[in-house]
This record gives C-alpha cells, sequence and structure tokens, in this order.
C-alpha cells in the first residue's frame, strides 16, 4: 500500500508536471529543471511496473511432504474444451 | 352437498359470503401454506410495481401466480411465457374477488433440479451471513506481481489464463498449486491450497480458477466450507469459476469475481497496462512539452536579441529623427530667413522708395532748379536794377548837387564837422570852412559875416 502511495504521488506529480511543462509558463530555466524530475519520476514508475519477475511454476510436493516450486511445462496435448 | 346440509334439517346453518370465503380461506390456505408445483408460465407480466404476475398452467387447469419483488430479486433467470417452471408458494385466496392465487416464493426452470435449488438455498444462506458483503471484500493489490493461480495444472483454465498474460507481455510471477477441480475431494484440495499458498507463498493475489463445465462439473466450488475458506485467506482472492453466465459460491465469496480465467488474467495485467500506457504518454508528452519550450524558449531568444538590437535601432531612428528634425527645423528657418529677408527686401524697397535721399535729390534738384532760376531772376533783377539804377544814378546826377554844382553853384560846409552851411551866422569870423565846387573844393577863411536882407 505504502507502495502504491508513493507510486501513486509519483503519476500524480508527473501529471503536475506535464501539465506545468505544457502551460509553458515556466522559464526555461525551471523547465529543465522539472523536465529532468520527470524524467527520473518515469524511471522509478517504469522500473516499479517492471520489477517482478516473468516466470510461471507450479508448486510440487515433494516426497518428503515439503513444497518446491518448479518451472512449469505445459502441456501442449491437453483436451479440455475450450 | 346441498343435500347434506338439508338434511341437517331445521338447524339450516346460512353463511354470509364473508363467511364462507373466510372458512374457504383457512381451509384451502391451512392446507397449501407451501406447495411445489410444476407448470408453464403463461400471461407473464411485470408491471411497474416489479411484482412479478403470471398463469402458471398445463394442458388441463391453470392457476394465477404472483411474485412479490422482494422475493424475484434474487431469482437466476428472468421468467417467460411458455417456459417450464418449478414454483414453490403458498394457496393465498383473495376474498375481494373470490379469486385465489399461488404466491410464489421460489421459481425455477425445470431442468435445473437439486443442485440448483441447493445452491440457491446455499447462496440466500451465506448472503444472509454477509459472507458476500461487499464491505468486507479486500481490494485487490495495486499492481501484482506475484499471483499464486490454483487451478487443474491441466485444465483450460490455466491455458487461457497463461495466454493471456502471454499476449500481454506482463512481468508476472505466477506460482500455479495444482488442484482437482472437480469431483470427490476436489473442494479439500482448493480449501488446502488457499491455506497453503497463505501459509507458505509470499503473493499479492489468489487467482482462483476453473474452465466451464455443467453444473455438476462446477459443484466444488460452490461448497459452504470453499466460501468460509476464501473469507479467511489474508491474501485477496480472485474466483474465475466456468463460463461467463456461469456463478459459483466461490464467485460470490471471492474479494472479486472474473467471468473467465482469460478475465481474471486481464484483470490482473490491466492496471499494469494501463499505467505502463499512462507513463509512456506522459513521457511523450514532457518530452513534446520540453521540446516545445525549447523551442519556445528559442523563439524567444531570437526576439529577445532583436529586441537586444534594438537601442542601436531605436538610436538609429531617433538619430533619423533628429535628422529630420534639423532639416525640418532648418528649412522652416531657411524659410523664415527668406521670409524675413523677403520682408527686408520689400522693406528696403520701399524704404528705398520712401528714401529722403530721394527726396533729398529731389529737394537738391528742385533746389537747383530753384537757383538756377533764382540766379536767372536774380541776374535780371540785378541787370535791371542796375539798367534803373544807372538810370536812377542819371537821373539822380541830374538832380544833385553835382550838377548843381557844374552849373557854377558850390556848398559850403564848416570844416570841422562837416556841417552843409546855410546860414552864415552858423561860422564865425576867422572859422575854416570847405566849399565844394564841381571840379574840386576850396579849403578858405572866413573873413567877415554879412546878412543880406531879402
Amino acid at each position: 500500500m505504502n507502495e502504491e502511495k508513493s507510486f501513486e504521488a509519483a503519476m500524480q506529480r508527473l501529471e503536475q508536471i506535464v501539465q506545468m511543462l505544457e502551460n509553458g509558463n515556466l522559464p526555461l530555466e525551471e523547465s529543465l529543471k522539472i523536465f529532468e524530475e520527470g524524467m527520473k519520476l518515469i524511471k522509478y514508475c517504469t522500473a516499479k511496473l517492471e520489477e517482478a519477475e516473468r516466470k510461471v511454476s507450479i508448486l510440487i510436493q515433494e516426497s518428503g511432504g515439503e513444497y518446491v516450486q518448479v518451472p512449469f511445462i505445459e502441456e501442449k496435448e491437453q483436451g479440455e474444451n475450450e | 352437498m346441498g343435500e347434506t346440509f338439508t338434511q341437517l334439517a331445521q338447524e339450516v346453518k346460512i353463511y354470509s359470503v364473508s363467511e364462507l370465503t373466510q372458512q374457504i380461506q383457512q381451509l384451502i390456505e391451512g392446507r397449501f401454506d407451501s406447495v411445489w408445483v410444476e407448470g408453464e408460465i403463461s400471461n407473464f407480466r411485470s408491471p411497474i410495481s416489479g411484482h412479478y404476475y403470471m398463469s402458471i398452467k398445463d394442458e388441463h387447469a391453470q392457476i394465477k401466480a404472483v411474485m412479490f419483488r422482494g422475493q424475484n430479486r434474487n431469482l437466476a433467470f428472468v421468467p417467460r411465457d411458455g417456459l417450464k417452471v418449478f414454483a414453490k408458494g403458498r394457496i393465498s385466496i383473495y376474498p375481494p374477488r373470490g379469486e385465489y392465487q399461488l404466491i410464489i416464493e421460489y421459481i425455477e426452470p425445470v431442468g435445473i433440479g437439486a443442485l440448483a435449488l441447493a445452491f440457491e438455498h446455499l447462496k440466500r444462506k451465506l448472503a444472509a451471513q454477509g459472507l458476500f458483503d461487499q464491505s468486507i471484500k479486500k481490494p485487490i493489490p495495486f499492481l501484482p506481481q506475484k499471483v499464486a493461480v490454483i487451478t487443474s495444472p491441466t485444465g483450460a483454465a490455466i491455458r487461457d489464463f497463461l495466454k493471456v498474460i502471454r499476449r500481454r507481455f506482463a512481468n508476472l510471477e505466477i506460482i500455479i498449486v495444482p488442484v482437482r477441480v472437480q469431483g470427490e475431494g476436489a473442494t479439500e484440495e482448493i480449501i488446502n491450497a488457499i491455506e497453503l499458498v497463505n501459509s507458505k507463498l509470499d503473493v499479492d493475489i489468489i487467482v482462483l480458477t476453473r474452465g466451464g463445465g455443467s453444473i455438476e462439473d462446477l459443484w466444488a466450488f460452490n461448497k459452504e466450507e470453499l466460501a468460509f475458506a476464501i473469507r479467511r485467506s489474508k491474501i485477496p482472492i480472485v474466483s474465475a469459476v466456468g463460463h461467463e453466465i456461469d456463478w459459483t459460491i466461490s464467485d460470490f465469496a471471492a474479494d472479486l469475481r472474473a467471468p473467465t480465467p482469460s478475465a481474471a488474467a486481464e484483470i490482473l495485467v490491466k492496471e499494469k497496462e494501463a499505467l505502463i500506457k499512462r507513463l509512456s504518454d506522459i513521457r511523450e508528452r514532457l518530452v513534446a512539452a520540453i521540446k516545445n519550450k525549447t523551442i519556445q524558449s528559442n523563439l524567444e531568444l531570437n526576439r529577445l536579441r532583436k529586441d537586444l538590437k534594438d537601442p542601436t535601432q531605436l538610436l538609429q531612428d531617433k538619430l533619423f529623427r533628429i535628422d529630420e528634425l534639423a532639416l525640418r527645423y532648418k528649412r522652416a528657418i531657411e524659410v523664415f530667413l527668406e521670409k524675413k529677408k523677403e520682408r527686408l527686401f520689400s522693406l528696403k524697397r520701399q524704404l528705398i522708395v520712401c528714401s529722403p535721399r530721394n527726396s533729398m535729390d529731389r529737394a537738391k534738384q528742385k533746389l537747383e532748379f530753384s537757383k538756377t532760376r533764382l540766379a536767372a531772376i536774380i541776374t535780371q533783377r540785378l541787370s535791371e536794377n542796375k539798367s534803373q539804377l544807372l538810370r536812377l544814378k542819371n537821373r539822380l546826377e541830374d538832380l544833385g548837387p553835382v550838377s548843381v554844382l557844374k552849373r557854377g553853384y558850390s556848398i559850403t560846409m564848416r570844416l570841422s564837422d562837416g556841417k552843409v552851411l546855410t546860414d552864415p551866422y552858423e561860422t564865425e569870423k576867422g572859422e575854416k570852412i570847405k566849399i565844394l565846387l564841381a571840379k574840386g573844393n576850396l579849403i578858405s577863411e572866413v573873413l567877415s559875416v554879412e546878412k543880406r536882407d531879402e
């Protein structure tokens, strides 16, 4: 939730920055400053969005009773109707 | 029946219509306070009140029926004419009309059978316990990254689910928790899986899913224990069981119901996709805006540069202006001077015309003329006078002593004072006298004075 808050805050700041820039009333120096800030925020948000690992595994109980995750390989010939 | 009453002789009971109706009501309503009836719906209508009115009929009879709004709200289907149904309700007499009707409490299409009934029953029961309340549902996490999918590893559901995830290029970590999704013990496996995920896996969300099937196939998801297990889960659960039209207890109990396994996958990636889209939009706008700003700033810079150049321009303008003014001034002065000069000239001319020298010249001329004239006159006069004088001299000479003297007369005067003497007593003896003669003078002495007697 905290993460969501900071992410949402970043997004909101981004929207604000875009609007400020689009209004075009800011002095150039200020514009460049907030542009840089915006790019940093985009980097942050993009990283947040892409930080998850893309993988599919399946949880299997071993003979000892322990659960392990192993990569999931789809059974191509599988039969249940779609 | 009338015969029976007649035979009861004198004590014939005569009912009022109300009394009779009341009796019938008691009898009938007491007897049919909960009945199931099978028949076909006809003359169905649902006025604004929200109640359902219909007749339920078979080949030989029909009965009027009503289902009040409070009841029909939870129906899983909408009744229509021609539909064969089981209806459960009570018979009610309506005395003002002398009519009876079936007050329907529950109705279901024929064919769904006992499972559907049980489902409806359970659903209502759990709903009454507040298990499906929106208020107790956990929010679906923002940007789920790690997902546990409780399903059959060989079913259509996981295939569909993964297909969407792949297509959307969603970077999600998915852990499949394999369970049987139908048959004996399936519900228990599912419940265990939920508990296992809650205790062992650090995931953001659980997806409980199964492909479509008959009501029997889906039955593992219509169990009370599952509903409670779902509510016990600390991790939010998305339920996606069967096709879009299928609803299970699991769906109702879950924090979110997805119509299909694919839809469940969509829900997980949608937010993220929306955010990615929003981010890329923002990036584009940001870049465009700064580009714009740069262009604008450049334009402004150029403009400022131009403005900066302006002072010289301005100065030049001013100089031009000054030049122009000077020129005009000069011209004005020239004109002024010219005018003055002209005036002066004209005055001068006038002055010259009126000059005293002129009049002096004229006077001089006049004078000269006068002089000449005067001279002429004077000369003339002179000569006239001269000649007159001469004449006068001549006359005078004629009249004067000289001519007398010439004629022998003389003039005696005392020598001492030159007094002409006419009386001899004006002298005395011995006095010297001068006697003027025509041709000279005599100085003589008086010898004696003699008076002549006249």
